[in-house]
């Protein structure tokens, strides 16, 4: 009785446990205010690492990836393009996406991704769909971290199972194999090895869904050193649908001694034909079973298949020919001959974590999941799709240059640098506008103060690059150039670290620093280094050792410990400099250089990584840190901030949950005490110099943010699976947490826009290929607390005389406002009346809008009901435009006087349309009257429809009846005289291209 | 950018002709149409009547 209670127990534990790590705070009240200026996409569309897709069988054009930070991704036209699933319920790194062989709206997800590399994210538990992805329910394990595959009976989709490797950081008995035979509100476990081995793979024999066989392995990564294979990683085979268990791994021919990660697979044509991809020092390689894992024999040992093993290691059978089987890693790997040899293959990005292929009447039908994303094939990887429509790139650190626009620098994982403008005058943020930059895949970036074309940027191994945008030319400067690649960290004369920080002074723009574990400066653009500073760390021999294991080393840089891994200059103070490394230090020096004293917050635990350090810009002696220990297993946000130079400090978390790591915190470029910090899960801000913090996730997905920069009234978020995003309107922020407005909350309340820039601009958001743009004109934010179906709310635009230039209502049908409860915004595009065109009218490429508003002030009034309030406008030209306001005025008044003259032919057309029409009507009914009078009359009406006729076809081409028609039937003045606009407004506005194909 | 000087030529040159044929089209309106009317109004003209069945 009391076991059986025990059990019960244990199985509500699981089932409803909240995924609390995931949970995200309500937000503040005031977001009521803000709420109507979202985060905006920026992109770019450059995928970042996929480990889980699946196809759907029956549906060619229907796939699924889960990306390794941002959620559940679908494509409904073979992969054209791609749209999130599972933003509103979830996101996160995801391990595992399996749909229900025997209903395909079941979907269950597994969080946390298999691909265990230096920037790995664990998961948020299982989630659940049965309509396809349109909603999604927890659906149990919300501590299993990673879960790299789930399985589903072929013929009930409420028996799953799901392969937890659980908590990579430290021993956990949450790892294993789980059952579920309710559709995952309870699960239990029936395979546990030990509390450092999980489980990394799963299938079942498509055949017999009694069997099933699954790997455990022993994998534990610390801040210094990932370890793959040991006691616990084994093979093993179930018969009787997961509830039992045996070890098939050290059966008759499989390799002997330690083993590591292994990836297995069973032929759908052939239940007796195994497949297995072994870690092993000596026997390492392809072994194959013809007897369902009673026998093995290696077959193939050729390294190119099993390198780098904890990172690919992932088999899969071929669906219709039992020889036939795929391998991936590097390249992906193809045998015909039942694995002895292999062809070798590349989807679009390489290093290949997951394949799907199709049912055996489609088996060229498959999808590859790898470090650029998810792509599929019709014909067996002769082509792929692209995964340059995914805007799932990882990045981890971002910095801005002084350019207008002002550019985005990032560093894309397993990718590379890139400089993109924060806006542009297109409709959208496309490949097109995005360049790569200095350095490489895991770069801090540094741009010149003196020149925003000269761009350094590093990399891992040390290497440092200086590159110039305006000729192209790229010099290396690497601090050390001893390349560091399969060494451990001991005895480097420096160490750099994979992610090792670079900055410029703020003060002294010639100066720019490298930072190892000792802090490296230049001022002749990296001719020659000086080392100004000790060590800096703790230096602890026992943590610079080789990484990898038992029987694989891995050495990239990624596990170099005792580094400086955040570094900052006062933007005070010239020369002091705060400098926080990756083993728990936190160093000033207030001399450049010459003095060091160690600052680290006493109450912070040890070893914990400094990820960030802000030091004031309003005081000299306050700095705030974001530190993290999540790679101890710790996932606490530590955030501290001294006002003393680091004579004391407080933790500064209240608000943020308890899993939601630190990696970032900035303060606000114009108001002192307005903190913005980025965790592993979701976005805060503080108004209270960090007392307390409130959620600033608003549409931002869940995803990791790696780094922010406030710059220009922006919020850049740089995010680790969902490329970049950008808050465009602090101010607005800003007001709504003033004091003034929250004292009479239940107000109406214009907000002042920000002052507006006179540039071109699509804002159109909710592409699925391309970034969404800063819309072209004036951004109006105005909340209206509560709203009746009968209410009037009108926006009226006045120029500086205060004459009015345009009104948008609730109740004008041809300029309507749409106005919601609660925050609304408006865009005015600041464009004037224009002329009239008839309806019917055919033109070719003629424009009749007004000019748009020139450089100066303008203002908004805000009327609900007649109650009415008002705020300035300002505009002003674009700091690269090469128009001066004279030149914009002389535009506006052109604009304006070809617009007269063409709305008076216009209207003139009108009115002669409208006597024709009398005139015919006097001539049917007097048409056949004989007094002479009347003849008269007659013949006078005939006499004016003919001049009104010769008029009309003088001003307009009246045969025209579709769009290009008037290549056949000449225009005639008005539209050439619109056309006159069409060309005056190129430059301010695009080009009407709609009327301009020919 | 201020508009080109050809802009302007051309756009001066289109407006004088479209002017032109706003003065044709206002000629008609202050002689022609206010003959019409007069006319219709000596004759005694109905400007409401059931409109004869088409046959």
């Amino acid at each position: 009785m009391n076991k059986l209670y025990y059990i019960l127990f244990a199985f509500v534990v699981l089932a409803f446990a909240k995924a609390e790590s995931q949970q995200l705070p309500e937000p503040p009240e005031e977001q009521k205010f803000y709420e109507s200026q979202e985060f905006r996409l920026l992109g770019p569309f450059r995928g970042g690492r996929s480990a889980a897709v699946t196809g759907v069988p029956g549906k060619p054009n229907l796939f699924y990836f889960g990306s390794t930070g941002g959620g559940v991704w679908k494509t409904v036209d073979g992969g054209r393009t791609w749209s999130n699933i599972s933003d509103k319920f979830f996101g996160g790194s995801i391990g595992a996406v399996t749909v229900a062989p025997s209903d395909h709206n079941v979907i269950y997800v597994g969080g946390g991704e298999k691909t265990v590399r230096g920037n790995v994210s664990s998961g948020y538990g299982i989630w659940k769909t049965e309509d396809a992805g349109k909603t999604w329910t927890e659906a149990g394990l919300p501590k299993s971290r990673h879960v790299p595959r789930i399985v589903i009976d072929p013929n009930d989709h409420n028996t799953v199972y799901a392969a937890v490797l659980g908590n990579i950081y430290k021993p956990t008995t949450d790892r294993g194999i789980y059952k579920s035979t309710d559709g995952g509100k309870t699960w239990s476990k029936k395979l546990f090895t030990n509390d450092l081995a999980g489980a990394v793979d799963l299938i079942i024999d498509p055949s017999n869904p009694r069997v099933l066989y699954a790997n455990t392995w022993r994998l534990q990564r610390t801040p210094y050193s990932l370890s793959s294979g040991g006691d616990g990683s084994a093979i093993w085979k179930s018969t009787d649908y997961g509830e039992t268990w045996k070890e098939i791994s050290k059966n008759e021919g499989f390799a002997k001694g330690t083993l590591g990660i292994m990836g297995i697979t069973v032929s759908p044509v052939d239940s007796d034909r195994l497949y297995a991809i072994v870690e092993n020092k000596d026997q390492g390689g392809l072994y194959r079973s013809d007897d369902a894992g009673l026998t093995w024999k290696k077959t193939n040992s050729d390294r190119s298949l099993r390198q780098r093993a904890w990172y690919y290691t992932r088999i899969y059978a071929d669906t219709k020919d039992v020889d036939k089987v795929y391998v991936v890693n590097v390249n992906y790997h193809k045998s015909t001959d039942g694995g002895k040899n292999f062809s070798s293959a590349r989807a679009p990005h390489g290093d290949h974590h997951d394949l799907w292929i199709a049912p055996p009447e489609d088996s060229d039908r498959m999808i590859m999941g790898d470090d650029g994303g998810a792509q599929i094939t019709y014909d067996g990887g002769e082509t792929w799709s692209t995964y340059h429509n995914q805007p799932t790139a990882q990045y981890y650190r971002v910095t801005t240059d002084n350019s207008f626009p002002y550019r985005i620098y990032v560093a894309q994982q397993d990718n590379g640098t890139i400089r993109i403008p924060h806006r542009t005058t297109g409709r959208s943020i496309t490949d097109n506008d995005w360049e790569g930059t200095a350095g490489g895949e895991s770069a801090h970036i540094a741009v010149d103060p003196k020149d925003n074309d000269i761009v350094y940027g590093g990399s891992y191994g040390g290497y440092l690059t200086r590159y110039n945008h305006k000729t192209k030319s790229q010099r290396a400067i690497n601090v050390w150039p001893d390349n560091p690649m399969g060494h451990g960290a001991e005895g480097m004369k420096y160490r750099f670290q994979w992610n090792f920080p670079i900055l410029f002074s703020q003060h002294e723009p010639n100066k720019l620093y490298a930072f190892s574990n000792n802090v490296h400066v230049t001022t002749n653009e990296g001719q020659s280094w000086e080392t100004i500073s000790p060590d800096l760390t703790r230096n602890d021999p026992t943590k610079l050792v080789s990484s990898g294991g038992p029987i694989t080393q891995d050495n990239t840089s990624v596990e170099y410990y005792c580094t400086i891994f955040a570094a900052a200059e006062s933007p005070i103070n010239a020369g002091e400099l705060w400098i926080g490394s990756d083993d728990g230090l936190i160093h000033l020096s207030k001399d450049g250089g010459k003095n060091w004293s160690n600052i680290t917050p006493k109450g912070l635990p040890e070893w914990a990584q400094m990820n960030s350090i802000e030091p004031s810009r309003y005081d000299a002696a306050t700095c705030y840190v974001a530190a993290t220990r999540y790679k101890l297993g710790d996932f606490t946000p530590y955030l501290y901030r001294t006002t003393d130079y680091g004579k004391s400090w407080k933790k500064i978390t209240d608000g943020i949950p308890s899993e939601h790591f630190s990696r970032v915190i900035r303060e606000d470029d114009q108001v002192q005490g307005m903190l913005y910090a980025g965790t592993e899960t979701g976005l805060y801000i503080s108004t209270d110099d960090g007392k307390s913090w409130k959620s600033f996730q608003m549409n931002l997905p869940i995803v990791p943010v790696t780094d922010l920069a406030v710059k220009d009234n922006n919020l850049i978020i740089a995010t680790q699976g969902r490329s970049l995003w950008i808050h465009d309107d602090l101010g607005l922020v800003r007001e709504a947490f003033s004091s003034t407005l929250s004292r009479k909350q239940d107000e109406n309340k214009l907000f002042k826009p920000k002052t507006s820039y006179r540039m071109a601009g699509n804002g159109r958001a909710g592409s699925l290929t391309a970034g969404a743009n800063h819309p072209a004109g004036v951004q109006v934010h105005f909340y209206i607390p509560t709203l009746k179906e009968k209410d009037s709310v009108s926006l009226s635009f006045y120029d500086s005389k205060n004459e009015l230039i345009k009104t948008y209502a609730t109740y004008d049908k041809k300029n309507k406002l749409k106005v919601k409860e609660g925050a609304n915004s408006f865009n005015w595009n600041t464009v004037y009346d224009g002329a009239e065109k008839l309806p019917g009218m055919i033109l070719w490429w003629a424009n009749m809008s007004g000019p748009k508003a020139v450089p100066g002030s303008y203002k908004v009034e805000l009327s609900v009901n007649g109650k009415k309030e008002s705020q300035p406008i300002t505009i002003i030209s674009a700091p690269n435009s090469e128009a001066s306001d004279a030149d914009m005025l002389a535009q506006f008044n052109y604009v304006n006087e070809v617009n007269a003259t063409v709305d008076k032919a216009h209207k003139s057309i009108k009115n002669i349309r409208a006597f024709n029409k009398k005139l015919s009507a006097f001539e049917a009914l007097y048409g056949d009257r004989e007094e002479q009078g009347v003849k008269d009359m007659i013949a006078m009406s005939k006499d004016m429809k003919k001049k009104f006729s010769e008029v009309e076809k003088a001003l307009y081409q009246t045969k025209n009846r579709s769009g290009q028609d008037p290549l056949n039937f000449p225009i005639r003045l008005t539209n050439k005289l619109a056309h006159l606009n069409s060309l005056a407004q190129i430059g301010d506005f695009a080009p009407y291209i709609t009327k301009y194909r020919s | 950018m201020p508009p080109t000087s050809q802009s302007i030529e051309v756009k001066d040159e289109l407006t004088a002709e479209i002017e032109k044929q706003l003065a044709i089209f206002d000629e008609v309106l202050q002689s022609d149409i206010k003959k019409f009317n007069e006319q219709f109004n000596a004759l005694n003209l109905e400007y409401l009547v059931i409109e004869k069945e088409k046959k």
